[in-house]
C-alpha cells in the first residue's frame, strides 16, 4: 500500500497565514453539513410546546406592530403598497438576516464541546446556521404569499430573481456572521454586541424605501445603499410586488365621477382594506406597466461591503480557526 | 502491510501562549483592565492573578514551571510562552498499537489533540497514512433532547462514519450498548450509563485503519468496560494501528506492546511497555518542580512543607496504592511552630477536599515543629473508590494557615476486588466504599 495514493493520508503542520478554503475537503464532509442541519431542524421545533407556530407567530406580530408603528402612526410612506405587505416583505428577508448573523456569531462558541474533540472543516458550523435559517425564512414567505392574495399584490416576473438576492443576503449574514464568530471566541462581549448592533441596523434598513429619501439629494441618495441589507430588501420588494399601485379610495373616486365598472374593464381591482380606526374602506388598485425605478444601482452601492466582508471574515475565520480549541 | 508506517512524527512541538489557554471568557474590559499588568509586569506575574481564577494549580504550577525552565535564553521561546510539546519523533508502523503515559499535563492529550488535528502544531509535521478516527470523548456531540436512534446517527457521522456505514451497523451498535427498548427516548431520560453505553458502541464500530484513543475507558460500569477493552482488544488483534491514552496501566498493559513516556512535554521513553512503566514511575517521583522549590504557597512560611513521600505498609516509596491498603504519608517540614496543625488532604478537581488525615482531629498529642521534622500520617484502610487523588498539605494554626501548598501529589489507588467477589467496585456508586454484609431472612420478623 505504500505509496498507492489510494492511501488517505493527512499531513498535519503548523498553518500559516491564509489558507485555501478547501472545498473539496468541505464536499467530503457534506453528509456532516446534513446531520447539522438535520438536528437543528429537530431541536429547533421539537422541545418548543408550538413547535412551528412560533415560526409563524414572529414575523406576524412583527409585521402587525411595524405596520401600525411606522405606517399608521408615523405615517412613513410605504413605496404605494399595502403596508403589512410593505413590511412583511422587509421583515421577512430581515429576520432571516439578523436571526443567521446571530446564530453564527454565537456558532464556535456553542460548540466548543465539538470543536475541542473532532475535527471537521469547521465552516460547517456557520453554514449550518445559513441552511437552517431558511426553514423559517420560507415560512415566513408562505405568510408573505398569503398576505400578497389578501392584498390583491402580484408578483411581478422578476420575482425569479428573488434567489440571487437571498444570496447575497446569506453571503452578507455569513461574512459579518464569521467575523463576530472568530471575535466571539475571544471576546465574549460580542454575545452581547451582535443583537444590540442587528437592533440598530433594521432600523436603518427595513423602515425606510428608497422612494421616501428626497430625490433632490440626487446620487447622495445610494448613500443608503451603503448598508448592503437596505438595497437587498428594496430589491425584494422590488422583485415582489413594483407592479401594484393604489388609485385612490372608491368613495373619493365615485364623487369624482370616476367610471369604477370601467376602470375594473381595464384591469384594475377593488380591494378592501382595514384603517386605523377599524372601519373598512374600499380601495382602487391598478398593476402599473412602468415599473418604478429598479434599484440595482442601490444594490450595487452595497456590493463593497457584502464582498469585502465575505473575503474577511473568511481571512480571519480560517487565521484563527486553528486556535479556536486553544482559546474556547 | 507488515512494516509500513502508518504514523510518522517529526520534530512535533506545540508553544502555548500563557494568555492562550489562561484566559477562558474574556471581555473587553478584562483586556483593557490587564493592559498595565502586561506592560508593567512579567508575564509570570500576569499569569497569577488571571490563571488563580479559571485553572488549578496544579496547571498553573506547571505552566509556571515551563516558563521558568525555558526562561532561560532560548530565543524560541519568548517570555509568557511555554512549550506544551516539543520536539516529538516517533514512528508507528500499520498494526501496532502503542500507549502513550505520562504524568497530568505531560503534553499526552496536546499530542493526541494535533494528531486528531483538533489543534494545530507550532512546529514539526505528521503523517498519518490511513483512514484515521480519533476518540478524544464518547459521545461527542450526543444531545439529550434527540432519541437514541438520532444520536447513533449525530455522533456517528460526527465521529467521522458515513450514512450507509451506520445504516449497515445499527443494529449492532444497538445490540452492543444494549438499549434496544428505549431507541425512541429521547437520551434525557436515559440512565447515565445507558448514555455512556450508546456512546461507546457508536465509537467501537468505527472501523479506521488508524484509532486515536484518550481515556475513555474510564466510564461506564467495569462489566461494560471489560467488554469494550475486549472490544479494543479485537480491534488490535484485526491489525488496526491504535495510540492509546489511559491513566489505567493494567489497561496500557494489555493493550499495548510498546509505550512512550511523556515528561514536560517531552518524549522521555520509547520502548515495552513494562519498561515503560519503570520509566513512569519514575517521573512520578520527580516532578517537574520539587516541592521545595515552589513558591504557589500561601501562607506566612514559618513552617514550609519540602518533601512528601507515600510508604506502602513494609515502608517502601509508592505512587499508587490498591484499594483499601493501609498507607503512610510522610511530609518533610522546615520550621518553627508550635501547637501546629498539619492537615493532607485528598480531592480531586471536582471538590478540593474528599478525605483527610488532620492532626486537629486525629493527633493524640500536640504538634510542635522545630527545624527539620518528618511528619507521617498512617492511613488504616484506605476507603476511596480507584482513581486518582490530588494530595494538598496544609499546615498552620486555628484560622492562621504557614504553609499551604496544593497539589503536592497525586495518590494513584488502584482498582480491586476489595469485597473478594470476583468484581471491582464501580465509580460510578460513590467516591468511597463500604465493606457491607448482606443476609436475606425468610419472612419479615426476624
Amino acid at each position: 500500500m505504500a505509496g498507492s495514493p489510494s492511501v488517505p493520508t493527512v499531513h498535519i503542520r503548523p498553518s500559516r497565514g491564509w489558507m485555501a478554503l478547501n472545498l473539496r475537503e468541505m464536499w467530503e464532509y457534506r453528509e456532516l453539513l446534513y446531520f447539522f442541519v438535520w438536528r437543528n431542524m429537530k431541536l429547533r421545533y421539537r422541545q418548543t410546546l408550538l413547535g412551528f407556530t412560533w415560526a409563524f407567530v414572529n414575523p406576524v406580530v412583527n409585521t402587525i406592530a411595524f405596520t401600525v408603528i411606522f405606517g399608521n402612526l408615523a405615517k412613513l410612506p410605504s413605496d404605494g403598497l399595502p403596508p403589512p405587505v410593505f413590511f412583511m416583505i422587509g421583515l421577512s428577508l430581515w429576520r432571516y438576516f439578523a436571526a443567521t448573523l446571530g446564530t453564527i456569531s454565537n456558532s464556535l462558541v456553542g460548540s466548543a464541546n465539538l470543536l475541542t474533540k473532532v475535527y471537521f472543516p469547521r465552516l460547517l458550523i456557520p453554514l449550518n446556521a445559513c441552511i437552517t435559517g431558511l426553514a423559517d425564512y420560507f415560512i415566513a414567505l408562505g405568510i408573505l404569499v398569503a398576505l400578497m392574495l389578501w392584498f390583491h399584490v402580484v408578483p411581478a416576473a422578476s420575482v425569479v430573481l428573488l434567489p440571487v438576492l437571498l444570496l447575497l443576503t446569506i453571503a452578507t449574514a455569513l461574512g459579518v456572521g464569521l467575523f463576530f464568530a472568530a471575535l466571539n471566541v475571544r471576546y465574549r462581549d460580542v454575545g452581547q454586541l451582535v443583537p444590540f448592533l442587528t437592533s440598530i441596523w433594521m432600523y436603518a434598513s427595513v423602515i425606510i424605501p428608497f422612494s421616501g429619501i428626497p430625490a433632490r439629494w440626487g446620487i447622495w441618495r445610494y448613500l443608503y445603499g451603503l448598508n448592503p441589507m437596505a438595497g437587498l430588501i428594496e430589491g425584494c420588494r422590488w422583485c415582489f410586488a413594483h407592479h401594484v399601485m393604489t388609485v385612490g379610495k372608491v368613495t373619493d373616486m365615485v364623487l369624482q365621477g370616476v367610471n369604477i365598472p370601467a376602470k375594473i374593464a381595464e384591469g384594475q381591482r377593488i380591494i378592501v382594506e382595514i384603517l386605523q380606526d377599524g372601519t373598512p374602506q374600499l380601495i382602487l388598485r391598478t398593476t402599473t406597466q412602468t415599473p418604478p425605478e429598479t434599484p440595482w444601482l442601490l444594490i450595487a452601492a452595497g456590493l463593497p461591503f457584502t464582498i469585502g466582508m465575505l473575503v474577511f471574515g473568511l481571512y480571519y475565520f480560517k487565521r484563527v480557526e486553528k486556535m479556536f480549541a486553544d482559546i474556547v | 502491510m507488515g512494516n509500513e508506517i502508518a504514523i510518522r512524527i517529526e520534530g512535533l512541538g506545540k508553544r502555548y501562549r500563557l494568555g492562550q489557554t489562561v484566559d477562558l471568557k474574556r471581555t473587553f474590559r478584562e483586556t483593557l483592565m490587564d493592559l498595565p499588568r502586561f506592560f508593567g509586569h512579567k508575564a509570570a506575574r500576569a499569569l497569577k492573578g488571571a490563571a488563580r481564577r479559571t485553572l488549578s494549580a496544579a496547571r498553573v504550577q506547571e505552566l509556571r514551571a515551563a516558563v521558568r525552565d525555558h526562561r532561560t535564553a532560548d530565543p524560541e521561546t519568548p517570555p509568557g510562552t511555554f512549550w506544551a510539546l516539543r520536539d516529538i519523533n516517533l514512528e508507528v508502523e500499520h498494526g501496532e498499537v502503542v500507549g502513550i503515559i505520562g504524568r497530568n499535563g505531560a503534553g499526552k492529550s496536546t499530542l493526541l489533540k494535533i494528531l486528531s488535528r483538533v489543534t494545530d502544531p507550532t512546529t514539526g509535521h505528521a503523517e498519518i497514512r490511513g483512514r484515521v478516527a480519533s476518540l478524544l470523548e464518547v459521545g461527542t456531540g450526543f444531545n439529550p433532547e434527540l432519541t437514541g436512534r438520532e444520536n447513533i446517527y449525530l455522533n456517528g457521522s460526527i465521529m467521522g462514519m458515513k450514512k450507509a456505514e451506520i445504516d449497515r451497523k445499527f443494529d449492532e451498535i444497538v445490540a452492543f450498548a444494549e438499549v434496544e427498548k428505549f431507541l425512541d427516548t429521547p437520551v434525557k431520560r436515559y440512565s447515565s450509563g445507558m448514555s455512556v453505553r450508546l456512546a461507546f458502541a457508536v465509537a467501537a464500530h468505527l472501523e479506521p485503519e488508524i484509532l486515536i484513543v484518550d481515556e475513555v475507558l474510564a466510564v461506564g460500569d467495569v462489566a461494560f468496560q471489560r467488554k469494550c477493552l475486549g472490544k479494543m482488544d479485537s480491534v488490535a488483534g484485526s491489525g488496526r494501528t491504535i495510540l492509546f491514552v489511559s491513566h489505567n496501566m493494567a489497561a496500557v498493559e494489555s493493550l499495548c506492546p510498546r509505550s512512550i513516556v511523556l515528561q514536560s512535554g517531552q518524549m522521555v521513553f520509547d520502548g515495552p511497555t513494562h519498561e515503560a512503566f519503570v520509566c513512569y514511575s519514575n517521573t512520578l517521583e520527580n516532578p517537574s518542580v520539587p516541592l521545595k522549590d515552589r513558591n504557589d504557597r500561601i501562607g506566612s512560611g514559618e513552617v514550609r512543607a519540602v518533601g512528601l513521600r507515600f510508604l506502602n505498609e513494609s515502608g517502601q516509596p509508592v505512587q499508587s496504592i490498591g484499594m483499601g491498603d493501609s498507607f503512610a504519608v510522610e511530609v518533610k517540614t522546615v520550621g518553627d511552630l508550635k501547637n501546629a496543625i498539619v492537615g493532607i488532604l485528598f480531592g480531586n478537581i471536582m471538590k478540593k477536599q474528599m478525605v483527610r488525615g488532620y492532626t486537629w482531629e486525629q493527633a493524640d498529642a500536640p504538634v510542635h515543629l522545630r527545624g527539620e521534622n518528618t511528619v507521617r500520617c498512617r492511613f488504616e484502610q484506605f476507603p476511596m473508590m480507584h482513581g486518582s487523588y490530588d494530595v494538598h498539605v496544609w499546615i498552620g494554626r486555628p484560622r492562621d494557615v504557614a504553609d499551604y501548598v496544593e497539589n503536592v501529589g497525586v495518590l494513584t489507588v488502584e482498582p480491586r476486588d476489595v469485597f473478594g467477589t470476583g468484581r471491582t467496585p464501580d465509580p460510578a456508586g460513590g467516591i468511597a466504599f463500604c465493606r457491607a454484609r448482606w443476609e436475606i431472612l425468610e419472612g419479615h420478623d426476624g
